[in-house]
């Protein structure tokens, strides 16, 4: 789009005449660019910023330019292609590799490198390269090359020969024309600007010739043109030239170092351009070789993902072969489980019964244990019965033989052998021990008889848990076969015990019981028992409980109130109290309880009945009476002024306190007021009636003769006065502005003189003519400000009259002040002297 | 130089009313914008030309990161002010 286009565009848009639309183009980029001469940068939002830039250019020269920097959102819409790109960091650098990279070379480093003949830079740009092609594919090598070396290097392989040849001339032709290289820098320029001094200053302008490198066979091999084929000279358009073909001339032996120096120079140009061409390919070389990698490392995921596919695989033809159990195997393999569990719940409930039985054991045990214990306590009766009745059979016949009997202690020990021992052993005669534990007991049988005395049988947990553990029997729960097959009958027991069941039986029984009975307690005391003592322990701790109660003589006093009284108080014997009433007076004497102050009052009614004192001061504080406490004489000076101070302060506190005291008293109303007192203000009242009576007629006196006074004062002269105040004020006001400034007039004295001590002798046109006692005056006015007055008489004074200032009162601040002048002896001379003053 | 105060010195020489020369305006650097977008360059008499420029990628170091950066190509508005601007510009100087 053009700018004809651009204004047509927007005429047609907005329907406006294009030439103003094209005035108001112009008028836009007219101010911008006044703006710019201005040194004013321009801000067109949404579109971008001009702003002015100073460069300083060759020579210093410093030139304002203008840069233009589009806003984000223009930027964006031209960078669209690549505003996705982001840049990447591709290595992090040593410093080593910074400098040598991407380190500025100065011109001292240049100056060193022409010295080595530039094989420093080339070498490091070879290795450089090697560096990174070795890391290419052949293919991308050649495809670099191809591109970027394509004008400078004709073959990579081919050897370089640095040769001078000017363009367009043959190279046979021996002689060269001298050729000026306008582009180049001339050689004194470049040294200048590296910093060399030229060897040979004479080298002259021709040598200054652009160096082209030429391919080693083409110079030395057999094809060697006639001529160089034209080079094509690029136009800064583009345009492509054919440059006319010039004679090639070969220089002379005689600048063969001369060259070989340009030589040097040129290459080392060209080494440098080629090393900043070679700086790009390397940066794409690397791109292209972090393409790389990444494709390797794809390769290589790949590879690893290939890996696991195959260890997969690996694992599914495994599986195969060892195949996981199927779902109908599973099931097998729960039914075993099933089965296993059905086992085990089998165990568990066979447990259970065992338990049960266990328990069910351990009760028959117990049973068999009260039944054995019922059956021991049958046995030992059985036996004491079979006993007996053999001895009754044979006391008849034979005489008495010691009696076994059934003990105790044999009993207990039976109880540790095994049942049928057990009962064997009651079965068999046993000796009686009276040695026998006495704690060890069998509970006696009530159905024997009551008067018998049976020792009563405890047996205690432990001795069955004993037996539990002690008994071999293997199956309690199953009686043994000898208790199964045990019977009463086995027993020599009599029969007619037991086969006469009838009442009558039964009584005689128990008649033989007991006759057994008392025979064995008979025989059991007979012998001689060991003296059991009576357990004193608690008759003796009674005995210590009653001494402990009743006080004896030798234990110590315990403190009591009473004791303590009897203590003080001798005792008296209880012979001598007679009367019931002494008795009381006893006892209310010790229950009394014994205070300082009791003792304190007896000793006080005693001093009443015999000593009586002349007054019994009674301190109602106690203050008090500390202050009359007299010191002893042990007592320091130092302790006495203290104790006089104290006593000073108090008796003073005391003495405020009575006069306080007495104060409130004296206020209170007095109902009976005595004789002496009443006497004295009536004399006052008497004087002061009589003052009373002389002031009041005073007082009136002094009233009427003011009045009088006042009365007396009205003066005529002075009405006339104010009426001449009005009226000659107003004259005399004139005047005395005039003179106000005059201070003089101050100087002149008023005089206070009554008003009415001048008479009126004559008057001319509101002139009074006044005689007084030193002559006749004339009063040529009255004014109400001293001011005004003294004025007026000075002014008087200045003509030669003899004026003067008069005041006069009239009231409470209420003054005249007059103007007179004079004393005139007589009236004529006054009417003279006014007449003059007229005049 | 703002824009706002940039139109008001145009409007006031112009036959537009204040909203009108304001809409002119914007339309016209609009149109400067999608010219430079689509053809690349927009000239404009005794002012300048705009023309848009490809940077190339290139690696460059950054000594602060200690590291080697790739940026990546653009495209970049490029303004070239006429001769007589900048020779009115540099008048001061001479």
């Amino acid at each position: 789009m053009t700018k004809e286009q651009l204004i047509k565009k927007i005429a047609r848009e907005y329907s406006v005449d294009e030439i103003d639309v094209s005035n108001y183009f112009e008028s836009i980029f007219e101010t911008i660019n006044a703006a710019f001469i201005k040194n004013k940068n321009v801000n067109i939002s949404e579109f971008g910023k001009f702003v002015l830039r100073t460069k300083t250019g060759t020579g210093g020269i410093k030139t304002k330019t203008i840069s233009f920097s589009p806003s984000k959102k223009f930027a964006l819409e031209i960078n669209y292609n690549f505003s996705d790109l982001v840049p990447v960091k591709i290595k992090t650098l040593d410093e080593k590799s910074l400098r040598e990279e991407y380190y500025e070379p100065t011109d001292a480093d240049e100056v060193i490198l022409i010295e080595s003949e530039g094989d420093v830079v080339d070498n490091e740009i070879d290795e450089k390269n090697d560096f990174l092609f070795s890391q290419l594919s052949e293919n991308l090598k050649s495809r670099f090359l191809n591109e970027h070396f394509a004008d400078d290097l004709i073959n990579n392989d081919t050897p370089r020969v640095k040769t001078e040849v000017i363009p367009g001339i043959p190279v046979g032709e021996k002689e060269i024309p001298e050729i000026s290289a306008p582009e180049q820098l001339t050689r004194e320029q470049e040294e200048n600007k590296i910093g060399i001094e030229p060897e040979d200053k004479n080298i002259s302008s021709e040598e200054n010739i652009p160096v082209v490198l030429i391919p080693e066979e083409v110079i030395n091999g057999e094809n060697i043109p006639d001529t160089i084929i034209p080079e094509e000279i690029i136009t800064e358009k583009g345009e492509t030239e054919l440059s006319e073909p010039e004679p090639l001339t070969v220089k002379s032996d005689d600048t063969v170092q001369e060259e070989t120096q340009k030589e040097d120079f040129t290459t080392f140009t060209r080494q440098k351009e080629t090393s900043s061409k070679a700086q790009t390919v390397f940066s794409d070389a690397e791109m292209l070789l972090i393409e790389l990698k990444k494709i390797k490392e794809k390769e290589k995921d790949k590879i690893i993902y290939d890996k696991i596919d195959e260890e997969k695989k690996q694992q599914d033809i495994i599986d195969e072969q060892d195949p996981v159990p199927v779902i109908s195997d599973w099931e097998t393999v729960k039914s075993k489980a099933k089965i296993r569990t059905e086992e085990e719940k089998a165990l568990e409930e066979e447990l259970e019964r065992m338990l049960e039985e266990r328990e069910k054991i351990l009760t028959e045990i117990k049973q068999l244990e009260s039944d054995s214990q019922k059956i021991i306590r049958i046995e030992s009766l059985i036996n004491a019965f079979s006993k007996t009745s053999d001895d009754l059979l044979k006391v008849s016949s034979k005489p008495v033989k010691p009696k076994k009997e059934f003990t105790i202690e044999e009993n207990v020990k039976a109880h540790d052998e095994s049942f049928e021992d057990k009962l064997r052993s009651l079965l068999e005669p046993s000796v009686p021990d009276v040695s026998a534990p006495q704690d060890v007991f069998i509970q006696p049988d009530v159905s024997a008889s009551q008067d018998v005395f049976v020792p009563p049988v405890v047996i205690t947990p432990q001795d069955v848990s004993d037996l539990q553990e002690e008994s071999t029997l293997p199956d309690v729960s199953a009686p043994p076969d000898s208790l199964k097959s045990f019977d009463i009958s086995d027993l020599n027991l009599p029969q007619d015990v037991f086969i006469e069941e009838s009442e009558d039986g039964k009584k005689d029984i128990e008649n033989a019981e007991m006759k057994i009975f008392d025979k064995l307690i008979e025989e059991h005391f007979a012998s001689e028992p060991p003296e059991i003592k009576p357990d004193r322990s608690l008759e003796l701790l009674e005995e210590q409980y009653d001494n402990l109660i009743k006080p004896s003589e030798q234990e110590p006093v315990l403190f009591t109130p009473e004791k303590q009284m009897e203590s003080v108080i001798p005792e008296e014997p209880e012979a001598e109290i007679e009367s019931f009433e002494e008795k009381k007076e006893d006892l209310s004497r010790f229950l009394k309880p014994d205070t300082g102050l009791d003792s304190l009052k007896e000793q006080f009614d005693d001093l009443t009945i015999t000593e009586k004192p002349d007054e019994i001061i009674i301190p109602e504080r106690l203050e008090d009476a500390f202050v009359n406490i007299e010191l002893p004489e042990e007592f320091s000076k130092a302790e006495r002024t203290f104790f006089e101070k104290d006593k000073i302060e108090k008796e003073n506190a005391v003495r405020n306190y009575n006069d306080i005291f007495k104060s409130v008293e004296s206020y209170k109303p007095k109902a009976v007021q005595p004789a002496k007192i009443t006497e004295e203000p009536k004399k006052t009242l008497k004087k002061k009636k009589s003052m009373k009576k002389l002031i009041i007629p005073i007082i009136i006196l002094l009233i009427l003769g003011v009045i009088i006074i006042v009365m007396s004062r009205p003066n005529p002269s002075a009405l006339q006065d104010d009426v001449l105040v009005t009226t000659g004020t107003n004259e005399n006001k004139t005047d005395a502005n005039k003179n106000e400034k005059n201070s003089d007039a101050e100087s002149i004295k008023t005089k206070d003189v009554p008003a009415d001590v001048d008479k009126i002798i004559y008057e001319d046109n509101g002139v009074y003519f006044k005689q007084n006692s030193l002559g006749v005056f004339i009063q040529v006015g009255t004014y109400l400000s001293e001011k005004e007055a003294k004025i007026k008489a000075f002014l008087l004074k200045t003509q030669k009259f003899n004026a003067d200032v008069e005041k006069i009162s009239l009231g409470k601040n209420d003054f005249r002040y007059r103007v007179k002048i004079g004393p005139y002896p007589d009236l004529d001379a006054a009417k003279a002297s006014f007449e003059t003053m007229k005049k | 130089m703002n824009k706002d105060s940039l139109i008001n010195k145009i409007y006031v020489k112009s036959p537009f009313n204040k909203n009108h020369s304001k809409s002119i305006f914007n339309r016209i650097f609009e149109l400067i914008k999608g010219s430079v977008k689509e053809n690349n360059f927009f000239e404009i008499e005794e002012f300048g030309e705009f023309s848009v420029e490809r940077r190339e990628m290139k690696v460059i170091a950054d000594p602060d990161k200690m590291s080697e950066i790739l940026l990546p190509p653009k495209d970049k508005v490029v303004f070239k002010p006429a001769d007589n601007i900048i020779k009115s510009v540099n008048l001061g100087n001479d």
